[in-house]
């Protein structure tokens, strides 16, 4: 049957479809949760610096890939998947904003140093399950539909504090880079992926599939 | 064989080269059989530690005969041995090294008034070596179990006994090399190299240093074994292709990933 442009790609269609799943804003994106790993760490961050989740800026939904691997035949290179990497898993970056008395940079600081200390030679095992960052993004009425969650995460860096006394007052950001093992998608599945973006005051998604802003941080 | 005709194919409606293209694109890409095999994908399987090993104090043989003297906790030691008689696999071993198989051969020296002299074949020669690299780790398989147990290599040697004897030292290693089979399959066990009677032969040195950085290769050791023979398995399903084929097509496996299930292989080999 002849793909038509007009019939299946029209204007209407894509205005209806954009008023049914809307699009994905930058902005509606938190990190909700970190767990610094065990040695008794848990917690730490909630119970160090309880705005963290306001205070991060930037950051991303990190990339998975896989190796290709060609397979020639007369010059050909055909093209075979090989092993899974979760590309740039040893470089994951992050921006926040850092507070007047710097709560933010020393937690980053004692979390890193609690990884190694050169001082002592001591340090945590960090643990997949036990240290963990979760990302959760939003519609636009404020309900979450999807997490992501890094697993096995520290600080490999935490980046150098500019200043400035010639600036207009412009607020200091950080950036923390990030290592972790792999990450793990939850919220919208294939079963609800097409289910319509509906705010609460008509209907709203079930609670199932949502959770409240900074549950859990 | 000749060419009756120079290229004919325009006629006969037929590309010889065509056929070749097509049959490659078949082996590689339709047939279960002879898809490309991925490297990483093995495990290894350690059956038997020798209880000669079993509680390294003061009243083991092996420390009691010295020269070395070998002391470990019995929980560190227990925990060691869990992990490298694990039936699922001993999953510090980072990596495997298979041995070669030749037989040499080649031309006797020309005889008979210049003639070449016929090819001649040699006996087999097999390297009947085995190389495992394992992880150093915080409580050190290498030396604790390893090492001692090259020590028993060497004292006890390789005369067959029985398994009850306390001087058996031999163990079976099993190679797993196990293949896909599905977006949400279990892999199955594809080949499995099987070294029978196995015991260490050496475990490499190690160099320590205070350089600022390290990688994990800095903590790989190989270890090398000898064997009496092995037994090499096919994967035990029959007609692979055309099972794979079938559950290809069934669309199970892509379905189930959709909704996050992941199915069970459908066998393992048994040794």
């Amino acid at each position: 049957m002849a793909n038509h442009l007009v019939e299946n790609y029209s204007i209407d269609k894509f205005y209806a479809n954009v008023i049914r799943h809307e699009f994905s804003r930058q902005h509606q994106w938190r990190i909700t949760n970190i767990r610094t790993g065990n040695d008794g760490l848990n917690g730490f961050i909630r119970s160090e610096n309880p705005e963290t989740h306001l205070l991060v800026e930037s950051a991303s939904i990190p990339a998975r890939s896989i190796n290709n691997v060609p397979v020639n035949f007369h010059g050909i290179d055909f093209n075979l998947p090989g092993n899974a990497k979760y590309t740039g898993s040893d470089s994951w970056q992050t921006t926040w904003r850092v507070d007047q008395k710097l709560n933010l940079r020393r937690v980053m600081e004692e979390w890193q140093t609690f990884v190694f200390n050169d001082r002592i030679s001591g340090g945590s095992i960090t643990r997949a399950n036990d240290a963990s960052l979760t990302m959760t993004l939003f519609d636009q009425f404020g309900m979450s539909h999807s997490t992501y969650t890094l697993y096995g995460i520290y600080p490999t860096e935490v980046g150098a504090l500019d200043y400035n006394v010639g600036t207009d007052g412009d607020i200091v950001t950080m950036n923390v880079t990030f290592a972790y093992h792999y990450w793990d998608r939850g919220g919208v599945t294939a079963a609800t992926m097409n289910e319509p973006i509906n705010g609460p005051e008509v209907g709203g998604p079930s609670t199932s599939q949502t959770q409240q802003l900074g549950d859990g941080l | 064989m000749p060419h009756a005709v120079f290229p004919n194919s325009f006629n006969a409606g037929v590309s010889q080269a065509e056929q070749r293209f097509k049959e490659f694109e078949r082996i590689l890409l339709y047939n279960w059989s002879t898809y490309l095999a991925n490297p990483s994908m093995w495990f290894v399987v350690i059956d038997k530690i020798p209880n000669a090993l079993i509680n390294m104090n003061n009243d083991n043989t092996l420390n009691k005969e010295g020269p070395n003297k070998y002391t470990q906790f019995t929980m560190n030691q227990q925990n060691l041995f869990n992990v490298i008689e694990n039936g699922v696999g001993c999953m510090i071993i980072h990596g495997v090294v298979l041995p070669t198989i030749e037989a040499s051969g080649g031309r006797e020296s020309p005889a008979m008034g210049g003639y070449y002299g016929g090819v001649v074949m040699d006996s087999i020669n097999e390297q009947a070596q085995l190389t495992l690299q394992f992880r150093e780790t915080h409580s050190s398989a290498l030396d604790f179990i390893f090492r001692p147990w090259v020590e028993l290599s060497a004292k006890n040697g390789a005369i067959a006994r029985p398994p009850g004897d306390p001087r058996f030292i031999k163990c079976n290693i099993t190679v797993m090399q196990t293949g896909i089979v599905g977006g949400a399959s279990d892999p199955i066990i594809r080949k499995a190299w099987r070294f029978n009677n196995c015991q260490p032969t050496s475990v490499a040195n190690t160099s320590l240093a205070h350089d600022g950085t390290w990688g994990a290769a800095d903590m790989y050791v190989n270890t090398e074994w000898v064997y009496s023979d092995y037994d090499l398995h096919d994967v035990e399903m029959d007609n692979m292709s055309a099972l794979y084929d079938q559950h290809d097509k069934s669309g199970q496996g892509v379905e189930a990933m959709r909704q996050g299930h992941f199915t069970r292989g459908p066998m393992n080999v048994q040794l």
